[in-house]
């Protein structure tokens, strides 16, 4: 008996009785499935189904099995229309040629336009499923991409070697604890050294703001920005956009509060530009020694207490308190942080039945959001993980064509994204 | 270009120019005539010995040597940003003939030994003929400058100090301010204050507000200049010592000072040109373009795109808001804030070619300063000619006691020559100063100063439009 999860064209059963026939000549073949899902293409069929369904060909079926996962169970995914691997490429290289408009770095959300944003989130999602898919893309082949880390990061920066391995691009990372900064070199000279190696991309995170922009300005490799100092963190923010966006379907008109140390977050600048051009109402809620000076101006409204926002907001954006706030004396200490600000379970029985939770982590359980609300089924803090691969995979495809001193890049074959396994 | 001129004994004509003296009100076309460095005589159609060396200032203006009691010269110490020579060069320059050197250099002005190091190494290459204005030396009024221990006041004065300040820092103690307020008045000289509170302002790089918000960069609240501008003029009158404010920036510091002198308290105060023209927006404005000649950017990127952070608009205290740009501006013309001085703080290239909080602060002023204050006060403001030079000369003669700011007979020969009218375009690259950072480059600039002549002597001669 031949058993498997989903039938769906029939290829897979008749290959596996091709198989059998090449080992012997077996008497009978009885044919069991857990779901029949229709669509075939071969003169197969079950002798036993679970269940027999029609499913459209742009829907994919998940069985749940007890053991592997938590219980039975059959979910019908939409997942569009199929990625196609080559058009995706032929869409990237027309949005980069000209269409969308990035130029050559991203160094924040602020100068991005709402369309501009929406068109990375787009490309984003087939990029998703394809990681899903365990698929490796040649969209990068032959580049180099330089993860220049001046401050510790274990999040962003596995993200983004994870992008850029999936897209076959050549990494090398060099972090503050073995670069040459710690040698007292400055960031011109580390500029330079860069640009004499010819990298096509740099992705930079650096403690200073403005240090992204910094770079941009004097190399003419396509510089990412992965964090600079307080000021921008744009991948962060549109991976969070593209989270609210698949909870909601869409962006604008959502009300979303960002919850805890506005002031030294560039998490929080980030998501509030990309939230505002995207349409969305953004409200911002903090102890007050961590409101930055002026944060009406951005177009924000504040609100005074958690309860406040979770009355009235559809996403609830907890940022990361830095522990080293206690020595600036911004608030007592943690435990009096969490009896006011905090996003606990108790707080949480307040909120609208459909409001989500969204942290961009590394999360202090305890201190600005409970363990339960952090694993709870409002939060959707892994699915932000996952994102996060995804858009930045998509950002470093749509900067990546316009590569200066790269003579031979117009019409590289690996431009139009053939798959080397799909 | 410099030492040129009549030396001792030779006498100097300067003929048909306007002359400009508010300290005799004088504001008429005359003649004046230097002998032995002095001062001989301001007529009309003065002939001169046979000898005399003769300027033509036809449509010039001659008024008093202009005068800056705030420049930091970086000698000794930190020679790659600027020395004692280069900088009395480029103060000569921008037409002042006394300058006073701040004592934060490295070791700081805290000693007799460094404050006369100071005086000796600026008359050395005056006598080398490559002097500029005369540098007095202030000296430090802590040891160290680091705000516990007075100074041995007495031997700073008599080294040549001609004032005390911690400049660069505050100074922060309120006992040790009383007691300078108090001991300094055995010496008649003033305490120059940087008014700053630095648990206010700790880590802040440019002004607090929405800018700085959006920028990422900490901020410098107002309240951090306008806390230390109050509490000092309390000790003011507690004392009646000679409290004077330093680079005023903020409206709230304005209306502190103009309160206390309606009360008779003896506090004085002055602006930079930089508080008077530009605000915060400067910091993501983006450079002029390179005049003609200019070398190209190191960059294999052409023009500088985008800067959203521009070093030479970082400056302590920094530009500030439109409303205390309008503040400081209001004081200036209305006499609550004394006069004008530059802050001159040159910094090496390099050291400003970096991040914005990691650049240090402060930026040229000296070779910029007349024309940006003929700019704002005069062709775009309410100031007439004669008013700006009472503002640059002799204002801080008389506040600081400074032999100086005068055209009267028999006082020393320090005069400015300068066209008020003529346009140029400001060139960082042609700087006397070792500094190039200055926000200011690349500008149209209004007035050109011709010569600077200190004590008789030729300092700086210009020709013209180049």
């Amino acid at each position: 008996m031949l058993v498997d999860d989903v039938l769906y064209t029939g290829r897979t059963m008749r290959a596996a009785i091709n198989h059998l026939f090449d080992i012997g000549r077996p008497r009978w073949v009885e044919t069991c499935v857990l779901v029949d899902r229709g669509g075939r293409q071969l003169p197969i069929q079950p002798d036993y189904a679970g269940r027999v369904l029609e499913v459209r060909p742009d829907h994919d079926v998940a069985v749940r099995v007890p053991g592997i996962e938590d219980r039975w169970g059959v979910d019908i995914v939409d997942v569009g229309s199929k990625v196609d691997v080559g058009s995706l490429g032929k869409r990237i290289r027309t949005l980069r040629s000209g269409d969308l408009g990035l130029g050559k770095d991203l160094i924040g959300l602020k100068p991005l336009t709402g369309a501009q944003i929406t068109t990375i989130l787009d490309t984003a999602e087939p990029f998703r499923q394809l990681i899903a898919r365990g698929s490796k893309l040649s969209f990068l082949k032959g580049r180099t991409v330089v993860n220049l880390f001046f401050e510790p990061s274990t999040r962003t920066r596995t993200s983004f070697e994870f992008a850029e391995k999936r897209l076959s691009a050549e990494t090398v990372n060099i972090s503050s604890t073995t670069s040459a900064v710690q040698k007292g070199e400055n960031l011109v000279d580390t500029a330079r050294n860069l640009e004499a190696m010819r990298s096509h991309i740099v992705v930079v995170r650096h403690g200073s703001s403005g240090a992204a922009e910094f770079l941009a300005n004097r190399i003419p490799s396509h510089v990412i920005n992965a964090g600079d100092g307080e000021h921008e963190h744009p991948t962060q923010g549109l991976l969070d956009l593209l989270t609210i966006r698949d909870q909601f379907g869409d962006i604008a008109g959502r009300r979303v509060c960002i919850v805890g140390d506005i002031r030294h977050s560039r998490v929080a600048r980030s998501l509030i530009w990309g939230l505002l051009k995207c349409g969305a109402r953004v409200a911002v809620c903090g102890p007050p020694t961590l409101m930055p000076a002026g944060i009406a101006d951005m177009g924000v409204e504040q609100l005074s207490t958690v309860e406040e926002a979770l009355a009235v907001c559809d996403v609830l954006y907890v940022l990361r308190l830095q522990l080293e706030r206690m020595q600036g004396g911004y608030v007592p200490s943690l435990r009096e942080y969490n009896r006011v600000f905090g996003v606990t379970s108790e707080r949480m029985k307040k909120a609208r039945p459909d409001l989500i939770v969204l942290h961009p982590g590394p999360i202090n359980r305890g201190v600005e959001i409970d363990s339960d609300v952090a694993d709870g089924p409002r939060s959707v803090i892994l699915p932000q993980v996952t994102n996060g691969v995804a858009v930045r995979m998509a950002v470093l495809c749509l900067l990546a064509g316009q590569a200066p001193g790269v003579e031979d890049f117009a019409g590289a074959p690996e431009e139009l994204g053939l798959p080397v396994t799909a | 270009m410099n030492g040129r001129g009549p030396g001792p004994g030779r006498s100097l004509l300067i003929a048909g120019g306007r002359v400009l003296d508010p300290s005799t009100g004088a504001d008429r076309v005359s003649d004046v005539l230097i002998e032995d460095g002095r001062i001989a005589a301001v007529a009309k159609n003065i002939a001169g010995p046979d000898d005399v060396r003769r300027i033509d200032a036809n449509g010039l203006v001659v008024a008093p040597g202009l005068i800056d009691v705030h420049v930091h010269f970086r000698q000794p110490g930190a020679e790659h940003k600027e020395t004692i020579r280069t900088g009395a060069q480029s103060a000569a320059a921008g037409g002042f003939t006394t300058v006073w050197a701040m004592p934060n250099t490295d070791p700081p002005l805290d000693d007799p030994a460094a404050v006369g190091f100071v005086r000796q190494e600026a008359r050395r290459w005056a006598r080398r003929g490559q002097g500029g204005a005369r540098v007095s030396p202030v000296g430090a009024a802590s040891a160290g400058l680091a705000g516990k221990r007075m100074t041995e006041i007495g031997g700073l004065v008599e080294a040549g100090a001609v004032a005390v300040t911690d400049d660069g820092h505050p100074i922060w103690n309120a006992a040790l301010m009383r007691r300078l307020l108090e001991y300094t008045q055995v010496f008649g000289i003033p305490v120059l204050q940087h008014a700053e509170d630095m648990a206010l302002s700790a880590g802040g790089v440019m002004n607090e507000g929405s800018l700085a918000t959006q920028l990422g960069l900490r901020g410098i609240p107002n309240a951090s200049e306008a806390v230390v501008v109050a509490r000092d003029i309390h000790l003011a009158e507690l004392t009646r010592g000679h409290l004077h404010i330093q680079h005023v920036s903020t409206r709230e510091s304005v209306d502190a000072i103009r309160l206390a002198r309606d009360r008779g308290i003896k506090v004085t105060a002055e602006v930079t040109p930089h508080h008077l023209a530009l605000t915060e927006e400067a910091v993501r404005a983006p450079p002029s373009p390179a005049p003609p000649g200019r070398r190209a950017p190191a960059s294999a990127l052409g023009p500088r795109r985008s800067c959203h952070y521009r070093t030479d608009a970082k400056m302590n205290p920094p530009l500030r808001s439109e409303a205390d740009r309008a503040a400081v501006y209001e004081g200036l013309v209305d006499g609550t804030l004394d006069f004008v001085a530059t802050d001159h703080a040159p910094h090496h290239y390099e050291e400003k070619e970096r991040p914005f909080d990691e650049a240090p602060a402060g930026i040229v002023g000296l070779e910029t300063a007349l024309p940006v204050c003929i700019g704002e006060l005069v062709k775009r403001g309410p100031l007439s000619l004669y008013d700006l030079v009472e503002r640059m000369s002799t204002a801080p003669a008389r506040v600081m006691g400074i032999d100086g700011g005068t055209l009267r007979a028999r006082r020393p020969a320090d005069v400015v020559v300068f066209d008020p009218k003529e346009e140029w375009i400001a060139n960082a690259e042609r700087f006397l100063s070792k500094g190039r950072n200055t926000p200011f480059d690349g500008q149209t600039m209004t007035g050109r100063v011709r010569y600077t002549i200190v004590g008789g002597e030729i300092r700086f001669e210009s020709r013209g439009s180049e």
